[in-house]
């Protein structure tokens, strides 16, 4: 077999124009279904990036009785430790104090969402946190530090350093009041994001609340979005009554029905491409081994046995589809990896748009993932093999005086 | 008499024309119908926006659109519409006031957007408990803004805003029904009252903030519609706004794409056109000997030029025909079925349409025929200039 | 056990119209008078155990002008009462109730009581330049401040004492300094300005119409000007009493919900 593969090699280069006609029709074809696939790849991940963006998680656990009325007095009062929970090794889990108030400055006041947070474990939820333009987030035990966004500061007119009176409704229904520092300005591809929340550490929150030692949400951000109805089910079970476990597609169904919709436009887009991509194939492959009819029906009438013919025109194939896919899978993959690092925008206009109360990015990275690269080079390499098979088999049919006469 | 030839040509190798042909039909048929689709549901999403809560073109008080206030009202609307219907005839408007209070039922209170409604059914919304909107102190409630106060029909609800005059307003009234609309927006934060009692409520006399314009026309593009109607505004107090002028990003991601099927026809285009190049090349290749008497014969090679170009565009052809088809059969199929679990939902305030009626718009037709021809022509280009070129000696020692 | 400690209370010695024998004199003279015993003095003379007041609220806006007839009853810094007399035909009636840090409000048209959300704690109170919050939240010049007398100015044909105040530290106010101009012959001031911490100016309030109200002399005008242009809102008092005795029952939210004063 090494000698015909060798033969074969020597073979494709005989008629380098025809060989290299069929090898780019493979190869760009695998190229576009690689780079295509990156693309979809990118939007579909994108949910675990809207619930970033957003500071939402794929799972979220509340007290019963919280959401309906933003109840204060409801909290998570004896939420486990992260061991207890079972919880994926990579699952990030933050919890919040939640409040709604006021903000005043010397400029004026404006309605507020306040966070209590833990800025480590925050930061690694919410896109915004590690978005800091101005000043930097607040240190652990930072009692008097607020970190806003860039839209509050500039309605209020504040600065890093600058007071900014917190009011509001403590769980005792009192208003609480304290003036805090702001430490950090943070940047939020959503404007509402930007004027609305405001993070202070948890201890601070909690003061400010008259709560003791408890928090109102538990947020947590799978790496993979799929574990998500697992993980709420085993929360469930492990929390029993008094908490309220909800799931990303509870939370924010649009998103959901995005992912659902965007699938399926994808998966019909994805089996055009591939359909395209293999009638050209096909026709490839087919062009060059019926037009050397004529030469295999020499070849049978020189007396070479068909068996041989059929192995020689396998191993061209195999190398054509081999060089080609190597080609295209790697070029495809370069432009998908280079799109995945530096992205790029998918409507003109803002950074986000609004789908309730979902934040939609509209910096769309490729999602570079081997096996994508992988799946789409095996589904073209198999496709071109088997194509090439066919006409082979044929000439074992081939009578030699037949193929003599065609042209 | 040459494009004869060709066609006879395009049978002489009929498995490779048939593969070529199908990889350009299916290419066609993917233009059509994404097209189509895309079109579709754009069209829905319009008569989703204007027939609701924008309208085609919205008449305020010079200023309200960059900052909306209370106090700046359309005086005399019906004057106003009248202007209106005599510069766009068949157009329909609709006196609107919105404002923003407080509302409170029992201890609970929640900050809400209060529309004035002219009297009669509206395409805002649907009545989903309870009865229509009335006159007096009856309201509507947005179905989870009820949920959220905690009221039911024949419940007692207090507002409380800023009049126009800086006064205090507050009332008390009584919810008629609640209702759902095709916005969680509105579904979540607004009441609706009768546009006289909204009048009242903010202190406004006869002025409203919005006269919203509904045009006799499915287009997209109002712009003209809005110059007009600029022409005839004193528009030292007034302001004309296109929906899509209020709704920029919405616009935006419609042309967006738009764009994006250039992008998708662009790789179908290469695709297909490196298949009709290869059989192309094939096609000439198998020929070079018979192309070679023909350039012995005393055949001008534009004539060899144009008899390759010629069946590379009979496939084009058949392709189109055949590809056109099999979209309107694929509309078809999808037409019928429901999109509610892929399509349904709230894209920047404006629900997606559940059902679309799907079908073939001739519009779509350009572009595909474009892509066919140029992928066909462009494809055949090459090979036809080397069959152009063969020299008749040469050609004939091949093979 | 109430209704009798209130009768003891009523049954007392009723207003006095002499000052606190605590207050110290207005150092009238003296270019650089004691800072704390000054401030100690304007806080007492402007504040008052109680109030019971008719007063006319003018708002100026951009887009209106308009007028207030109120009455006002508080207690010391935690209870006041305001109820409209003549304003808009829907607010005629309307009361407002602050006990302590919150407030609620009497809806006359409504005939119901609703309570302030937080979030609405910054919207402008009967559209005025006062906010709701400012309502509740009142600072306290010595305990929040820290003052000095700068120099004596000419204000208005007055000589006034110009004095800088910068806040403490741990103080919950978000002005980052403010000026008063205090009348060296009252001590009471004629203007305060509150500045950010930029040092761009916010607010001005002027104080104006002074007059003899029992022992002590009270501007009977209070104008505040905000920074925002073509705004201004003026307080008149029509009567005044201070001091006097206020039932606590006034400030009662039962009572509010009944739409009683």
């Amino acid at each position: 077999m090494n000698g015909t593969l060798l033969l074969g090699w020597r073979n494709i280069w005989r008629n380098r124009r025809r060989t290299l006609i069929s090898m780019s029709a493979i190869g760009v074809g695998l190229f576009l279904v690689v780079f295509y696939s990156g693309i979809v790849g990118g939007l579909l991940g994108n949910a675990k990036n809207e619930l970033d963006n957003a500071g939402m998680g794929h799972v979220e656990v509340f007290a019963k009785g919280y959401r309906p009325k933003r109840d204060v007095a409801a909290t998570l009062a004896a939420f486990p430790e992260r061991a207890a929970l079972q919880l994926p090794a990579d699952a990030e889990l933050g919890t919040r104090v939640l409040a709604r108030g006021l903000a005043t400055s010397a400029h004026g006041s404006e309605a507020i969402q306040l966070n209590g947070v833990d800025f480590a474990a925050e930061s690694l939820l919410s896109a915004h946190l590690r978005q800091v333009k101005q000043g930097a987030l607040p240190v652990d035990g930072d009692g008097k530090g607020v970190l806003v966004g860039e839209e509050l500061a500039t309605r209020l007119n504040l600065k890093v350093g600058g007071k900014l009176r917190l009011m509001v409704q403590r769980a005792d229904t009192e208003m609480g009041a304290d003036l805090f520092r702001v430490r950090g300005v943070f940047h939020s591809i959503a404007p509402s994001i930007g004027q609305r929340q405001v993070y202070v550490s948890q201890a601070a929150a909690r003061e400010l609340l008259g709560l003791s030692a408890a928090t109102h949400q538990a947020v947590i951000q799978l790496s993979d979005p799929v574990q998500a109805d697992a993980v709420a089910a085993r929360l469930k079970v492990t929390l029993g009554e008094g908490y309220e476990v909800l799931t990303w597609a509870e939370l924010v169904p649009v998103l959901k029905r995005m992912e659902a919709f965007t699938d399926t436009v994808v998966f019909f887009l994805a089996m055009f491409v591939y359909l395209l991509v293999g009638l050209g194939v096909l026709n490839t492959m087919l062009m060059s081994v019926l037009e050397r009819t004529r030469e295999f029906g020499v070849l049978l009438a020189l007396g070479t046995r068909p068996a041989r013919i059929v192995r020689l025109v396998i191993a061209e194939s195999f190398w054509i589809a081999t060089l080609s896919v190597v080609v295209g899978a790697a070029a495809g993959a370069l432009l998908t990896w280079h799109f995945s690092q530096s992205g790029f925008h998918i409507t003109g206009g803002g950074e986000s748009f609004q789908l309730e109360g979902a934040t939609i990015g509209t910096l769309v990275k490729t999602r570079f993932n081997p096996w994508d690269v992988v799946r789409a080079a095996s589904f073209v390499y198999v496709m071109a093999l088997i194509v090439g098979i066919y006409p082979a088999t044929r000439i074992t049919r081939l009578q030699p005086a037949e193929a003599l006469r065609r042209t | 008499m040459l494009l004869s030839l060709a066609w006879r040509n395009v049978w002489r190798n009929a498995r490779r024309s048939l593969i070529t042909m199908s990889a350009l039909g299916v290419g066609v048929a993917g233009i059509v119908s994404i097209f189509s689709f895309r079109e579709v549901a754009n069209e829905a999403i319009v008569s989703d926006v204007t027939a609701g809560l924008v309208g085609h073109l919205q008449v305020h008080a010079l200023g309200y659109q960059e900052a909306p206030s209370v106090g700046l009202t359309v005086q005399h609307p019906l004057q106003v519409e009248a202007t209106l219907e005599r510069v766009l005839p068949g157009a329909k408007a609709e006196r609107r006031v919105i404002g923003a209070g407080l509302a409170g039922a029992g201890d609970r209170s929640a900050p809400v957007m209060v529309l004035g409604l002219e009297p009669g059914a509206s395409a805002l919304y649907t009545v989903k408990d309870g009865a229509g909107l009335g006159a007096g102190k009856d309201v509507l409630v947005g179905k989870d803004l009820a949920t959220d106060l905690g009221v039911a029909v024949g419940g007692e609800l207090v507002l409380v805003s800023q009049a126009a005059d800086g006064s205090v307003a507050n009332d008390r009234y009584t919810v008629a029904g609640t209702f759902e609309s095709s916005s969680a927006e509105l579904d979540g934060n607004a009441i609706a009252m009768s546009l006289s009692e909204a009048q009242s409520f903010f202190a406004l006399g006869d002025g409203v903030h919005q006269l919203v314009v509904r045009l006799p026309t499915q287009r997209e593009d109002v712009q003209p519609e809005a110059q007009a109607l600029r022409a005839a505004l004193d528009l030292k107090t007034l302001e004309a706004v296109s929906w899509s002028e209020m709704l920029p990003q919405m616009k935006a991601s419609m042309e967006q794409k738009r764009k994006n099927q250039g992008f998708v026809d662009f790789i179908i285009f290469l695709i297909v056109g490196l298949g009709v190049f290869n059989a192309m090349t094939m096609a000439v290749f198998e020929r070079t000997r018979e192309l070679g008497v023909l350039a012995a014969l005393g055949t001008r090679p534009r004539r060899i030029l144009a008899m390759v170009m010629l069946e590379a565009l009979w496939q084009g052809a058949m392709a189109f025909v055949v590809g056109v088809a099999l979209a309107a059969a694929i509309l078809y199929a999808l037409g019928t079925s429901d999109l509610s679990k892929m399509l349904g939902g709230d894209v920047m305030g404006v629900r997606m349409p559940t059902h679309l009626e799907l079908k073939l718009l001739p519009a779509s037709l350009k572009g595909a025929a474009i892509t066919a021809f140029l992928t066909a022509l462009l494809g055949a280009l090459l090979p036809a200039l080397r069959a152009m070129r063969l020299q008749p000696v040469e050609a004939l020692r091949q093979s | 056990m109430v209704l009798l400690l209130s009768a003891l209370l009523a049954a007392a010695p009723a207003v006095s119209d002499k000052p606190p024998a605590d207050l110290p004199a207005c150092p009238s003279g003296s270019e650089t008078p004691d800072v704390a015993a000054l401030m100690k003095r304007t806080e007492t003379v402007l504040e008052g155990r109680s109030m019971v007041a008719v007063m006319t609220m003018g708002i100026k806006t951009p887009s209106y002008e308009r007028s207030v007839k109120m009455k006002l009853w508080t207690k010391g810094r935690d209870f006041a009462l305001v109820k409209v007399l003549e304003g808009g035909p829907r607010e005629t009636g309307m009361m407002t109730l602050k006990r302590e840090k919150q407030l609620w409000n009497y809806l006359p048209q409504a005939g119901r009581v609703m309570k302030l959300p937080s979030g609405m704690m910054g919207d402008s109170w009967m559209g005025s330049d006062f906010t709701n919050d400012d309502l509740v939240h009142g600072s306290s010049i010595s305990n929040d401040f820290t003052s000095s007398v700068d120099k004596t100015v000419e204000h208005e044909g007055r000589k006034a004492w110009f004095v800088t105040l910068k806040p403490r530290p741990e103080a919950k106010t978000v002005w980052g300094r403010v000026e008063m101009l205090l009348d060296r012959q009252s001590c009471i001031p004629l203007e305060e300005r509150f500045y950010d911490e930029d040092g761009a100016l916010a607010r001005r309030m002027a104080f104006s119409d002074l007059q003899k109200v029992g022992w002590r002399t009270f501007p009977m005008k209070m104008t505040v000007t905000p920074a925002e242009a073509g705004r201004q809102t003026t307080i008149s008092y029509a009567q005044l009493e201070l001091d006097g005795e206020v039932p606590d029952d006034t400030f009662s939210l039962r009572r509010l919900q009944q739409g009683k004063e």
